[in-house]
């Protein structure tokens, strides 16, 4: 009897469901007839209080100055006393275009990505748009983004990161190229010609929005350099005096007498420079390679560009691993487990009388947290060699003056649009607006941002050089030679950028170490990488990496 | 003989029925990316890179030839097996320890736990990148105060070996106090009681009542933690990088920065797989010791 019943109810229960329902439609045309009753009875109350064409325009100029007053509102929460960035006139050499409601989404490095942050806030007001981020630690950068980007996943309508993908990225089609008018709202000219050529082009297509620029410049301690005991003890034993090092013999002499208790009673060291593996392991090492083996004659660096041979293991790189063995005792005890951070510190501490390393340490020097030795900071380029390697001609060559080669560790960070970035006209509207000359001369001039220069108009209002702490013209004027001068230097030597760059990047740093901690010698070292890099670029295809690493130089194939 | 064979058909659907869903989770996500990951050892894939090509055995006779896999994997065998055993060593003894109730265990017993409730990377940066830098952390600082010779171990591949041991051994004894401390608890009183009756001095009983009693514990517990220390990487990432050279390099980074890093997955598939042989051979020996160790105590 139950089993006859339940069905029946079920059934009243879904007819009276059914029922209701019928009856929800059979409301709604009223109901919408009502809504649209309510919207036609509005709009003619808009109708009857349509503003005249004078009020229209009184409103927008409201707008705008509404607009103007947040922009210079934001710029002035940004800026300091000494400099307030101009990010009004950044936001006219955008689009104009408003993007309500639109995400980009910015993918970078923790700590770096956040530099971009203060200016955004300014496009994010004048378009609507908002600015989202998606960072993560520096080491899983490229972790991150290539195994995204080779699944095709999202990470990112602006990439920050360094040009060593250039080859991986640019060259494999991943990548929106930038359109030239984009390139002309830019002042692209401004962009140094080191980074424009070498950072942000692929193959002849620009694909980059600068950024940072990297260049490795010495750093020391005009203190101890000015002070007459020390140059008088200088002089008595070494036979020359006391100066800025100009060649790494200087160098490597003056490391070692600064090495040793100072004034202050405490163990000292004479230099310090990046030789951690897997840290920028081996900036410090082509640092000094640069010297001993680029001829200012010779494009190529790192390999013969008809073979693909590697050049790590010829006898000027030999040279220069040797040279750091020697200079290791006069490095601090932890030298080769010192990171950026870790390097920088040694030096800003007065730890060390020397460093090799970015423009970060000027205005780092001013940060009294860590440092000690704010004012006490002289700028050069870093040393130079002698006597060179030529790879061509299987010969050292004599220079009678110091042959110079800076060497742009790094390269620097720029951004890019992905082929794969959602929103791309926003994207591209919010890159031009952070690579203007406007936004990168304030992120220069912020201390911490983690940014160096990039275009040459950041070095032109010295004045905004005093907001990062320098004491003064002479300073500053110290500072940016040291660094217009090691960026445009025409023997510069810039970071490989082919596929595959980490792989031979660890390979090599993997040879430094071995030979630094000693357990083999600088060849059978150089010899293990050069063996290792044939691996690699046989495994990539010899003839495809010869002519991205012809392309990475200029020369065409 | 028909309505047999229909009802084993029936009841062998059921099983199957009820089995399937585990099957089909054991399938993809173990079975399938194994064979996929073995079958890439056999290409030269690389992120990022569209062709992917069968090279047979190129990646395996690479990575015979690759002086630097012997070292990650011997680097490897050093930290799990041997650094497990001095783990359980150390975990053993305050283990024991604390089973005693001395005064104040209660402290002990939850303070000895914190280290494994921490996050490694944590624990390496605080311990290796600060208390021991060289330069500016106070435990040379304190050597040199009490003018005993400074631990520089930046250059030395067996000290920089130690120091990753160490903060490896900081971070995981916990487990085996954890472990070997239930192990010990669940052993009546009364076998000790009645040793202690027949004369047994405190080492014969540790000999010959606890230490069979917490073999079969001890023995599942140090394959436990030697199988994680296999795959061992943050530790070492953040304290030496691998350095100096390759001397504290495990597998795990290795294949982690050939792969994800260097983009090269096949030959990062090929190691990873090397590091399964190996892992596999050592939980056969682990066994084989025990199927001839344990019966002798029972």
């Amino acid at each position: 009897m139950i089993r006859k019943v339940i069905p029946l109810m079920l059934l009243v229960v879904l007819f009276l469901a059914v029922a209701a329902c019928s009856a929800g439609q059979a409301d709604t045309p009223e109901t919408e007839d009502a809504a649209v009753s309510e919207d036609m009875s509005d709009m003619e109350e808009v109708v009857e209080e349509a503003p005249e064409a004078e009020d229209v325009q009184e409103s927008e100029v409201d707008e705008d100055s509404a607009l103007a007053a947040e922009i210079a509102k934001i710029e002035e929460e940004a800026g300091t006393k000494n400099f307030v960035p101009d990010f009004q006139g950044a936001l006219e050499r955008t689009s104009g275009k408003k993007f309500e409601g639109v995400t980009v989404v910015l993918f970078g490095a923790s700590g770096q990505v956040d530099g971009l942050l203060p200016a955004a806030r300014a496009w994010e007001a004048a378009t609507g748009a908002t600015v989202d981020v998606n960072d993560y630690p520096f080491a899983e950068v490229p972790e991150k983004m290539i195994t995204a980007l080779s699944t095709g996943i999202f990470i990112g309508d602006i990439l920050n990161v360094p040009p060593y993908f250039a080859g991986d990225l640019m060259g494999g089609g991943l990548i929106e190229p930038v359109p030239d008018a984009s390139k002309a709202v830019l002042d692209w000219d401004d962009v140094m010609a080191v980074y424009r050529e070498n950072q942000l082009e692929w193959d002849g297509v620009t694909y980059g929005y600068p950024w940072d620029g990297d260049v490795h410049s010495l750093y020391y301690r005009t203190d101890l350099y000015q002070d007459a005991d020390l140059q008088a003890q200088f002089e008595d034993t070494y036979g020359y005096a006391l100066d800025v090092p100009k060649n790494w013999a200087e160098f490597a002499d003056q490391s070692e007498f600064f090495t040793g208790e100072w004034a202050d009673g405490k163990q000292h060291y004479g230099a310090t420079m990046l030789l951690m593996r897997k840290n920028h392991g081996s900036e410090g090492f082509l640092s000094v390679a640069a010297g001993f083996n680029k001829m200012p004659d010779d494009p190529a660096f790192y390999f013969d560009p008809d073979t693909m041979e590697p050049r790590i293991n010829n006898p000027g790189f030999v040279k220069s691993l040797e040279y750091l063995q020697d200079l290791l005792p006069y490095m601090p005890p932890d030298q080769l487990n010192l990171d950026w951070f870790g390097n920088l510190q040694a030096f800003v501490s007065g730890l060390t009388a020397l460093d090799i390393q970015w423009a970060d340490v000027g205005p780092m020097s001013y940060d009294e947290t860590i440092s000690i030795i704010g004012g006490s900071v002289g700028y050069a380029l870093t040393p130079g060699s002698n006597e060179v390697w030529d790879a061509r001609t299987n010969e050292w060559v004599e220079f009678p003056e110091t042959n110079i080669a800076p060497y742009a560790a790094f390269g620097g960070w720029m951004n890019m649009i992905p082929a794969n970035a959602q929103e791309k006209e926003a994207a591209m509207d919010l890159a031009i607006f952070l690579s203007s000359p406007e936004v990168l001369q304030y992120v220069s001039v912020t201390p911490g941002s983690g940014v160096n220069p990039a275009r040459t108009s950041t070095f032109e209002n010295e004045e905004a050089w005093l907001n990062v702490g320098f004491s003064g013209a002479e300073e500053i004027e110290a500072f940016i030679a040291s660094q217009v001068e090691s960026a445009e230097h025409p023997n510069a030597v810039y970071p490989l950028r082919i596929p595959g760059y980490l792989q031979y990047k660890d390979a090599l740093e993997l040879a430094i170490s071995k030979a630094l901690a000693g357990q083999m010698t600088a060849q059978e070292a150089l010899d293990e990488a050069a063996a290792e890099w044939e691996v690699i670029t046989d495994s990539l295809g010899r003839e495809a990496q010869r002519e991205a690493y012809l392309s990475s130089i200029g020369i065409d194939s | 003989m028909m309505i047999s064979v229909s009802r084993r058909f029936k009841e062998k659907s059921v099983e199957w029925s009820f089995l399937s869903p585990a099957l089909i989770y054991i399938i993809l996500l173990f079975v399938f990316p194994l064979l996929f990951s073995l079958g890439i050892t056999f290409t030269n894939m690389r992120l990022l890179a569209a062709d992917v090509n069968f090279v047979g055995l190129a990646n395996w006779k690479r990575l015979l030839a690759d002086a630097n896999s012997f070292i990650v994997m011997k680097n490897t065998i050093i930290i799990a097996v041997l650094g497990s055993f001095v783990q359980y060593l150390i975990g053993l003894l305050l283990a024991v320890l604390l089973n005693k109730e001395l005064k104040g265990y209660k402290f002990f017993r939850v303070s000895f736990l914190l280290p494994m409730m921490m996050a490694p990377v944590a624990v390496s940066y605080v311990i290796g990148k600060m208390v021991f830098s060289e330069t500016f952390g106070p435990f040379n600082d304190i050597l040199f105060r009490l003018g005993l010779p400074l631990f520089f171990w930046g250059t030395s591949s067996i000290k920089s070996m130690l120091l990753i041991m160490i903060i490896d051994a900081w971070t995981n004894i916990p487990f085996f106090v954890l472990v070997l401390l239930a192990s010990l608890e669940a052993i009546p009183d009364d076998i000790y009681e009645a040793a202690e009756v027949d004369g047994a001095s405190e080492w014969q009983r540790f000999r010959d009542i606890t230490l069979p009693l917490v073999l079969p514990a001890s023995i599942t517990t140090y394959i436990i933690r030697a199988l994680n220390a296999f795959q061992i990487i943050d530790v070492i990432r953040v304290v030496t990088g691998g350095g100096p050279g390759n001397s504290t390099e495990s597998a795990t980074l290795f294949a982690y920065d050939l792969g994800i890093k260097g983009q090269d997955i096949a030959y990062a598939a090929t190691v990873s797989f090397a590091l399964l042989i190996i892992v596999l051979g050592f939980v056969f020996v682990v066994n084989l010791i025990r199927s001839r160790i344990v019966p002798q105590f029972e």
